[in-house]
């Protein structure tokens, strides 16, 4: 069968003119301070160099900014590093110029109302693992941070949950989802991805299996509160990375690799605090080792960007209307995501034949991994 | 749409299928498209996708990512289908 004939099936013909009329989202990311009252363990700003540049801090100037943005074709921002809530001025100048777009935020400050992104509030643990985790700037171990979470942003609908698997936590989910599922809130899942030259303690290795049974568990436990699908657990928990699976438009991959720029390698930026940008670390995920990325940030554009790759199979094209289903529901406020369509069975299916395509393979050389550090 | 004749205005139909439903104001498009129009100017990367997708099943080709460029316009394509399955344009 072909993709035109997947389109005669109306379940998946309704779902792909649902996704599709998002097509035209047009995202780059922002860093709008180096501020931030915690360091979480490999955190993706205070990699590299960024954290080094000296901010912008006139709000009329990222004013201008951001419509100069807006010009260049942007319609979907993304406010990230570091705790884009402590400088409340310049998310309203970016609100005020683009109206769509996310903040990725601790959640230790509340963000005013006036400014209509979704919200993602990262979560780490539970009341044991989060201080640990993600420390205060000085060192010592950090607040749970979930409390304040709930309570900054009761009711709130700009709000996901953002709980990111590493190579401790995968139990400690069942409080943090019992309680955000208890408040009303919804939660999507990311997964550690270590930053370049780096061995980090939270790098999920041999945990990746345990990781995505989990994941599987929570959306069948909690249906109405996990915006996740199969096919977003089984390709973030592949033992390859995102990259490795799908290839990656971003620039800084685009580049490192010599492709012609298309869709997203075209106008996708990474600006820092001083709004400069650097092609070769245009990413959503900079100083990110690609080799271990799966990032939900990454995955939304890797995965979405690959249609083609999706079409060989009516099962994989599920799997895709799915993932682009669940990425539209954790990005934009007012969309909401359908049914799975990329069913359980098709996810013992697939995970079969991935086991017996490994069984099948030559047996590799016993890899040379450094001993675990300890956290 | 008959399999057997490559013409511009097969393609069009091909075109306009592929954008229905979607983000493109098709009426304004159908007026301002003319076969050198440059479609990377036009659709988004997905879009394109889907029409190259159309094209690969109506045409019964294989179109390679590496050829995406030579898809520029309703001619190249022509042109490019051409190339692909020369016996159809002798219908």
């Amino acid at each position: 069968m072909s993709f035109v004939e997947y389109l005669e099936k109306p379940e998946l013909a309704e779902r792909y003119n649902k996704v599709r009329r998002h097509f035209y989202l047009r995202e780059s990311a922002y860093d709008v301070t180096s501020a931030c009252q915690l360091r979480c363990e490999g955190c993706y700003y205070f990699q590299g160099d960024k954290y080094t540049m000296a901010d912008q801090k006139d709000p009329e100037e990222w004013r201008a900014f951001f419509q100069r943005e807006k010009e260049r074709g942007i319609t979907y921002v993304v406010l990230a590093g570091a705790e884009p809530a402590l400088v409340p001025k310049i998310l309203q100048a970016c609100y005020d110029a683009i109206p769509l777009g996310s903040i990725a935020s601790n959640g230790l400050r509340r963000i005013s109302p006036n400014v209509g992104y979704r919200l993602h509030l990262s979560v780490w643990g539970d009341s044991t693992g989060d201080p640990v985790y993600r420390r205060y700037a000085g060192g010592r171990p950090g607040p749970n941070c979930l409390p304040t979470q709930l309570q900054n942003y009761k009711d709130d609908k700009r709000v996901v949950f953002v709980y990111t698997f590493n190579h401790h936590n995968t139990n400690e989910l069942d409080e943090v989802l019992e309680r955000v599922s208890d408040a009303g809130h919804r939660l999507s899942f990311n997964v550690f991805s270590q930053p370049r030259e780096t061995t980090s303690p939270l790098k999920l290795q041999e945990m990746l299996d345990r990781t995505r049974d989990k994941m599987v568990e929570a959306l069948e436990k909690y249906p109405d509160t996990v915006i996740y699908s199969y096919y977003n657990a089984e390709v973030h928990t592949d033992a390859r990375s995102l990259h490795q699976l799908f290839g990656c438009p971003y620039p800084r991959a685009a580049m490192a690799e010599g492709s012609v720029p298309t869709g997203l390698s075209k106008s996708f930026r990474s600006y820092r605090t001083d709004l400069s940008h650097k092609e070769e670390s245009d990413c959503c995920v900079p100083d990110t080792d690609c080799a271990d990325c799966r990032h939900y940030a990454a995955g939304s554009a890797i995965v979405s960007s690959r249609f083609a790759l999706h079409v060989d199979s009516e099962r994989k094209f599920r799997g895709w209307l799915d993932y682009v289903d669940a990425y539209l529901a954790t990005w934009l406020i007012d969309y909401r995501r359908g049914p799975n369509l990329y069913t359980r069975a098709d996810y013992l299916a697939s995970q079969a034949e991935i086991r017996e395509s490994a069984r099948m393979a030559p047996a590799p050389p016993p890899p040379r991994q450094p001993a675990q550090p300890a956290l | 749409m008959s399999e057997s004749q490559i013409t511009d205005s097969n393609v069009f139909k091909i075109l306009w299928s592929a954008l229905e439903g979607g983000q493109y104001d098709l009426e304004s498009l159908q007026r301002s498209v003319d076969r050198d129009t440059n479609l990377g100017e036009i659709l988004d990367s997905l879009d394109m996708t889907d029409f190259v997708l159309r094209l690969e099943h109506h045409y019964k080709i294989k179109i390679a990512q590496a050829d995406f460029p030579r898809l520029s316009s309703i001619a190249t394509i022509e042109g490019y289908v051409r190339d692909k399955r020369p016996a159809l344009t002798e219908a």
